[in-house]
């Protein structure tokens, strides 16, 4: 009893280290902290709502990265990304005087965000139906990702590599697609994924599990049929 | 194998799991293989996710989008809610507007017997064609075709509609003298075509009762002559 209370404050420090450690990584990609006890980002909200052109654009300046980064990753083109950013922050700014300050601000606008581009991937699916094309062949746009890295060889294996993801990704339901994108590649909690998308936690939970279920599949058949070609 | 801890496992690789529920998981662990298995391939799945990092916010971005807002103008930043009750406004007055307009062309088209008389009086006095300008034209230039004294004149039949018609036509013939003659003329012309005297068209009094008829729906009395009181026959 005592040994098994033992290891499980082990196991217990051992994934809150684990946690730790993701939430450090995350705060390198992200670049600023999440979770702000005041956000000042709610006081500038107010301030554009009131006319202040000079705090919405301090406004977009401070979240431009942040949202820009969940655009490009949830639809897979840099200059898609960039129109559905510019398209978020006039949302943001059109409705600025009909926004509740309540929880960080950032929250609000990972919302907006993710519900544009899940709209913008619907029209894309539904122009794409009445053109009768194959789903499987366009169902984004070509995902030709930019190297910034050294090495000739190395890049041209990252670049297969994360195609390979990219196709994988765009395969999944757009839900799917959105709860893997902020918990993988934006870094939120479970409990912000849920604010975010205005569902429960363990909705968050069951969508990222059936969406890695899904990756899972599709990179296991991506080895058995890269491998024969690779041999030969 | 039970589902539910599947599922968990994902907390459990975020580290999002609480302390107890993980060692029980971890036991689990222990003693499924196959559940130990799913972690392992979940684990490497998960971090075998990898996308080139992000673009960079080209400079100016955020000028951008500030200029987008300043140029697009009150409508393009006009809250959803205002666009959405603009544009209903708009549908709304479209709607009236055409259904006024085409409850106007209704009651222009018989369905009041006094419009229907500005409608027929107004068009044959620009209308080329004599037939049409006949008989409703009469009512409304009666000074000039009740003293000409012809049958034309004399059997136009409705009387009882034939006063509220230059009231309401004399806004809308802005020049009532030149059409008046012309209207006279007209009928004068189609007296020649109508043998008065021998009776063969003696039913005459029959086609402008026809035509009131198809005006107004009503029976103007198809025989009765105001003038004389008496019916075609009479003549």
């Amino acid at each position: 009893m005592c040994h098994a209370g033992r290891l499980g404050e082990r196991i217990g420090e051992c994934y809150a280290r684990r946690k730790e450690i993701r939430s450090e990584g995350l705060k390198e990609r992200v670049g600023t902290e999440p979770s702000i006890a005041a956000d000042p980002g709610w006081d500038a909200l107010a301030r554009t709502a009131a006319g202040d052109s000079i705090a919405f654009e301090l406004l977009v300046g401070q979240n431009q990265d942040r949202l820009l980064r969940l655009c490009e990753r949830m639809l897979g083109d840099v200059e898609e990304a960039r129109d559905a950013a510019q398209e978020v922050f006039l949302k943001l700014y059109r409705n600025a005087a009909s926004f509740r300050p309540r929880g960080q601000l950032f929250t609000l606008l990972y919302r907006i965000g993710v519900n544009h581009c899940l709209n913008r991937i619907r029209r894309r699916n539904l122009v794409r139906f009445f053109r009768f094309s194959d789903s499987g062949e366009e169902d984004g746009p070509a995902f030709e990702p930019a190297d910034r890295r050294p090495g000739a060889a190395e890049s041209m294996d990252a670049r297969e590599r994360w195609r390979a993801v990219r196709q994988g990704i765009d395969k999944l339901p757009p839900n799917q697609r959105a709860v893997l994108i902020l918990a993988k590649f934006e870094g939120l909690s479970y409990r912000e994924i849920a604010e975010v998308l205005g569902i429960s936690e363990g909705a968050v939970e069951s969508r990222l599990f059936r969406a890695m279920r899904r990756l899972e599949a599709a990179q296991e058949s991506d080895r058995s049929t890269v491998s024969p070609a690779k041999r030969t | 194998m039970n589902r539910l801890p599947e599922i968990e496992l994902m907390r459990l690789l975020h580290g999002e799991l609480p302390p107890e529920r993980a060692f029980e998981l971890h036991e689990r662990l222990a003693r499924v293989p196959e559940l130990a298995e799913e972690l392992r391939r979940l684990e490497a799945a998960w971090d075998r996710l990898e996308l080139p990092p992000a673009s960079p916010a080209p400079s100016g971005f955020a000028r951008e989008v500030v200029a987008r807002v300043e140029s697009g103008g009150l409508w393009s930043v006009a809250p959803t809610r205002v666009r959405a009750a603009a544009f209903g406004m708009l549908a709304a007055g479209l709607a009236l507007g055409i259904g006024l307009t085409s409850s106007l062309a209704r009651l222009g088209g018989g369905g009041d017997s006094s419009a229907a008389g500005t409608v027929a009086v107004a068009a044959p006095q620009v209308s080329e064609t004599p037939g049409a300008s006949i008989v409703p034209a009469t009512p409304s230039a009666s000074p000039s075709a009740a003293t000409s004294g012809d049958r034309a004149g004399s059997s136009k039949g409705p009387a009882p509609v034939a006063p509220t018609v230059p009231t309401r036509t004399t806004p809308a013939t802005p020049v009532p003298s030149a059409p008046e003659t012309s209207t006279s003329d007209r009928v004068a012309e189609l007296d020649y075509d109508l043998p008065a005297e021998d009776g063969a068209y003696a039913d005459e009094g029959t086609l402008a009762d026809d035509f009131w008829q198809a005006f107004d729906g009503t029976d103007s009395g198809a025989s009765a002559d105001p003038d004389t009181g008496s019916g075609s026959e009479g003549l």
